[in-house]
């Protein structure tokens, strides 16, 4: 496995003592893992925490690291056990998922319409973004893992029922059901989106 | 009969549709994860041709799988909070940390470095008191308690408080300059550690020697 996956030749590396293999690993991973983690627990600095978390958890697997897996297969297992204990915190505060909040709170600043765009068409993607943000947050925690991995990250069915602990049929079943939510959560918001604006006293 | 054989009849075609719908259900359902799958590239290469070949005669069947293939894209268009400059930096101070507590640290070196001269200067001390009873014996047959073979079974309070009054009497006796023909060569020598002890103030320490003795035997006995 490891001679296929480059990452767990850096993780090698850095079990033999090449401190720089770690940073690599770092480099590599940290983005995508903060994004997915950011996805999981809806919270910005937990993400950050459980990032640092895992890859706490890498630095100190390296006397016992086998590359059985992929490295990015193992690193999401870690991080994936990491969100879901957090959200599994009693003292954890549910996300605020109130319509008014800012979807691009701590993310990238918002830039202006350039000229070459229309600016109803560029509102109209911001929408369906949001749209699907939303519904993304409102999938069951599976659900949400499963499609993440396997649309996002690009894993095989096979990677995301290792990462998850659970059975190939099972990952296949859960994505097609986020799939199936997603479609119709983001329709059901654009269809209530349109209905606000629709003019007063007019019918379709 | 009829009536029983008419209800068996419309249960039976009941059943019949009821199990249609559920099998069109469940054919439906099941195609529909099948075209999740072709999103994802996990169905075989025979699986995949067929069900692209029914795609492209049926158009609620393209439809939906324009949907499902959407979404991916969206998914990854969505925007993720970037990486602070300083989270590596983070994760830096946090290995540290975890390899110094990993790293076995001696035990409290600072009292060890002070234990054991306590412990000797007490032992020391302790010894010089008992020593000190033969010397004064020698020298000086009258002197007081610290003649008494009681003063070495009694409490160390006792011979610290002995030990207090003694040195007088026999630094008194021992600085005499005949003394060195009275005594032994170990008097002698007691005798002059006695004297240095004095001079070093360290038998005036005692008491607060004994008090850290207990202490730390006391901290002994918790741990």
């Amino acid at each position: 496995m490891s001679g296929a996956d480059p990452d767990a030749q850096h993780m090698l590396a850095f079990c033999a003592g090449e401190d720089s293999a770690f940073d690599l690993l770092f480099a590599r991973w940290s983005a995508p893992l903060l994004h997915y983690l950011e996805r999981m627990v809806h919270d910005a600095a937990t993400a950050e925490e459980l990032v640092q978390e895992a890859f706490l958890r890498v630095y100190r697997a390296r006397d016992r690291y086998s590359a059985d897996a992929k490295f990015s297969t193992w690193l999401y297992r870690i991080g994936t056990n990491l969100a879901l204990n957090e959200l599994r915190r009693p003292r954890r505060a549910r996300p605020h998922t109130s319509t008014d909040a800012d979807p691009g709170e701590n993310r990238a600043p918002l830039h202006l319409v350039s000229e070459g765009q229309d600016a109803a068409d560029v509102l109209d993607t911001r929408r369906r973004t949001y749209q699907l943000d939303q519904a993304l947050a409102r999938l069951p925690e599976r659900q949400r893992l499963a499609i993440w991995l396997t649309a996002v990250e690009g894993m095989s069915y096979a990677e995301v029922a290792e990462t998850l602990e659970a059975s190939e049929k099972s990952v296949k079943a859960l994505v097609h059901r986020a799939r199936v939510a997603l479609v119709a959560g983001a329709a059901v918001d654009e269809a209530k989106a349109k209905k606000v604006e629709e003019p007063i006293g007019c019918k379709a | 009969m009829s009536d029983d054989n008419n209800r068996h009849r419309l249960e039976s075609s009941e059943g019949v549709a009821k199990s249609g719908i559920d099998t069109a259900t469940d054919s439906a359902t099941e195609l529909d994860a099948e075209l999740s799958a072709l999103c994802d590239g996990e169905l075989s290469v025979e699986s995949e041709n067929q069900l692209r070949s029914r795609i492209d005669g049926d158009t609620q069947l393209s439809e939906r799988f324009a949907e499902f293939a959407s979404l991916g894209a969206e998914l990854k268009a969505l925007e993720g909070p970037s990486v602070p400059s300083d989270l590596h930096a983070r994760l830096q101070a946090k290995i540290d940390a975890s390899d110094t507590n990993a790293t076995p640290q001696p035990a409290k070196p600072a009292a060890a470095t002070i234990r054991w001269p306590l412990v000797a200067a007490m032992a020391a001390g302790l010894a010089v008191v008992w020593l000190l009873q033969a010397t004064l014996q020698t020298v000086d047959p009258s002197a007081p308690q610290l003649a008494d073979d009681r003063a070495i079974g009694q409490s160390t309070e006792l011979a610290v408080a002995a030990v207090a009054d003694a040195p007088t009497q026999s630094v008194t006796e021992t600085t005499s300059d005949d003394w060195a023909g009275d005594l032994s060569d170990d008097e002698i020598e007691i005798a002059f550690e006695l004297e240095t002890l004095l001079d070093l103030e360290m038998i005036q320490e005692l008491d607060l020697l004994e008090a850290m003795f207990a202490l730390e035997s006391e901290q002994g006995e918790r741990g």
